[in-house]
């Protein structure tokens, strides 16, 4: 597959989504946003029309691989738990639970680990800079 | 400066509180450098939140042993498992690699270590010589220049771009385009907001940064490594570094000073990198040698070039970013989002009314750099014990951090959000081929082009705005810099062009 015609594609509706846009703000404010996505859609165009063998191909089996695609998954859903759960306590069932994911041996120790880490995070963070995080249900 | 203004320098400098800071940096540092697949910059992103509750010099001296013991760490990887730890270490697997296999490891980490000492020395003393000049320069800038000043920033960065011209070009304009979500400038009301109140303040540039540069990393360790430990063809705890002869320093000094020459000069050059100024380094020291055969057998010629060129470059590429706002790499624009985070914005205005915090972080960094030749000497072999650790702990621990950073900035969870959010964009732009770096160039230069085009129009009173930026002297040589940039890059897009139908 041709990524560099994919992104080129991705850039101009982007860059257009920008301009057209701009016409629903006063137009003394977005003179510049207009010439930046002007730029923006002649250069997608022209990576567009770039000869083919120098186009780069990409595999998008290895760009969106299972082990890439539930890391950002486990993430996304730690970063949802967090205001309901606490900082502490969502990191740790991340932490531990992403460590199991990959490795499904040695359960005793992602736990320990995880829970040093924490301990660490927590001495460092809130007894040292004084940086609060999110509370919950338990810590 | 002053004698009082030096006093204090040399004062915060050397508190024992700073020097434990920079001594817990710069080890940082060089666990992270040596750690293959993370990155500098994904260091001083990671570990920027430590500096959150810091005064700024404090903060800034842990940042500067963060940045040198990394920039020195990839080497360690590199002749140990040859695996750089940094893209900045790539040219020092050419020989440092064979040298351990050769039975020669601990002589290859001596002479990688003196020569990122030597290098980051010689880097800092042009920073701390060059910038308050260009700091001078830089206070004559008005409006109009600070427009050129961007454009030309962009206009380099895309030039120097590794991979492709355009690429670079899409990656610097797409900052730009970012960079005007939030406030507009001139009439103080939301842009681009899409009706989510986040935006409103804009994207914040340290989360942004911290995605872009640690969640691709992480991605890549998941998939490249599927989880495994780096195999180590060395027994670390046997190795003894210890401090070299004088005459072998003396032996080496003309390698040490054009490597880092190179490196200074590379730079200072916005978007060039580590990696150029280490394979040019190299380069240059076998065209110069008696015996440029043996480069990549294993000879130390190859490390001191490769290690003193990276070292050195990491003080030039903080010569634009203090004195004109314009960084020079990865890292430093990190730097520069940590220096803007606590309320100090790099350019001629700050060597003028926070002299005293920018020559606390310059000194401190020949502090750092001293750390580092300390650690690297004595304590390697627990630094490679890194080299063990199993990846998926690894990857855990860095996004736990990642989530952290973003959040403590402002104990704001939309933080988070973006850092997960710019973390997927960084991670598609790498996969498809794009440097991050000229998007985030981008992102911290769109503010002040927009402002110096806005102020421009608003001063030229209505006449010409191209005579009147045209009559500033400063604005004629920055544009007949804009114009070589985009005259190199044409030159070299049409060189790409003509290979490509050279090949059909």
């Amino acid at each position: 597959m041709l990524g560099d015609r994919m992104a080129s594609c991705a850039f101009l509706v982007l860059a257009g989504t920008f301009f057209s846009l701009s016409y629903s703000y006063p137009p003394e404010t977005v003179e510049y946003v207009r010439f930046i996505s002007g730029v923006l859609i002649v250069i997608s165009i022209l990576l567009f029309i770039a000869p083919p063998h120098k186009l780069r191909r990409i595999d998008l089996g290895i760009i969106a691989s299972y082990e890439k695609v539930l890391t950002l998954l486990m993430l996304v859903a730690y970063v949802v738990i967090i205001p309901r759960m606490g900082y502490f306590t969502s990191s740790f069932i991340f932490s531990v639970g992403y460590m199991y994911v990959f490795e499904r041996k040695g359960l005793a120790k992602h736990v320990m680990v995880s829970l040093i880490m924490l301990l660490v995070l927590y001495l460092v963070f809130q007894n040292f800079l004084n940086v609060w995080f999110p509370k919950g249900w338990l810590l | 400066m002053d004698l009082a203004m030096w006093m204090d320098v040399i004062a915060r400098v050397f508190s024992l509180s700073s020097i434990l800071m920079a001594f817990l940096g710069t080890s940082l540092g060089i666990v992270f450098g040596a750690l293959p697949g993370f990155t500098a910059a994904m260091g001083v992103a990671v570990l920027l939140p430590l500096t959150y509750g810091m005064d700024p010099a404090t903060a800034l001296i842990m940042l500067a042993g963060i940045f040198q013991g990394a920039m020195y760490g990839g080497s360690i990887s590199a002749i140990l498992i040859n695996t750089p730890g940094t893209p900045s270490a790539a040219a020092t697997t050419l020989d440092g690699y064979p040298m351990a296999k050769k039975g020669l490891a601990a002589d290859a980490l001596r002479e990688s270590v003196i020569a990122s000492f030597i290098g980051g020395v010689f880097g800092i003393t042009c920073l701390l010589l060059l910038s308050p000049q260009l700091a001078k320069v830089a206070l004559m800038f008005g409006p109009p220049e600070q427009f050129m000043l961007a454009i030309f920033g962009l206009t380099v960065i895309a030039a120097v771009s590794e991979e492709s011209l355009l690429k670079g070009f899409l990656s610097g304009f797409l900052g730009l385009i970012i960079a005007t979500i939030g406030m507009d400038p001139l009439l103080g009301r939301p842009r681009f907001t899409f009706g989510i109140s986040g935006l409103t303040d804009g994207i914040q540039l340290v989360p942004a940064m911290i995605g872009l540069f640690s969640i691709p990393e992480v991605l890549n360790i998941v998939r490249d490594y599927v989880f495994g430990v780096s195999e180590m063809t060395v027994d670390v705890r046997k190795l003894k570094i210890g401090f070299p002869s004088l005459r072998h320093i003396w032996e080496f000094l003309s390698i040490y000073v054009r490597s880092s020459i190179i490196g200074v000069i590379i730079g200072i050059i916005p978007g060039c990198g580590g990696s150029i100024a280490s394979f040019l380094a190299y380069n240059e020291t076998k065209r110069a040698s008696k015996h440029p055969e043996k480069f990549g057998t294993g000879i130390p010629e190859g490390v001191a070039a490769a290690e003193s060129a990276n070292n050195a470059m990491a003080g030039g590429a903080l010569i634009p970013m203090l004195t004109l706002g314009v960084p020079g790499d990865a890292v430093s624009a990190i730097i520069m989002g940590a220096l803007l985070l606590h309320g100090l914005r790099p350019g001629g205005e700050l060597y003028k009314w926070n002299a005293s915090i920018v020559f606390t972080f310059i000194i401190g960094l020949y502090v750092a750099c001293t750390i580092m030749l300390i650690l690297g000497l004595y304590c390697v072999p627990y630094f490679s014990k890194v080299l063990e650790l199993p990846k998926h702990m690894l990857a855990a621990s860095v996004l736990l951090f990642t989530v952290l950073g973003s959040y403590a900035l402002r104990n704001n969870m939309f933080d988070v959000y973006v850092m997960i959010v710019f973390g997927v964009i960084g991670y598609l732009l790498k996969s498809f081929g794009f440097s991050v770096v000229p998007m985030v160039l981008g992102m911290i230069l769109g503010p002040m082009a927009e402002k110096g085009l806005n102020n421009t129009i608003a001063i030229s009173y209505g006449s010409n705005i191209v005579l009147f930026v045209l009559k500033r002297p400063i604005c004629l040589v920055l544009l007949l810099f804009i114009l070589g940039s985009i005259a190199f890059s044409l030159y070299r897009w049409l060189g790409q062009r003509r290979e490509a139908y050279a090949g059909d």
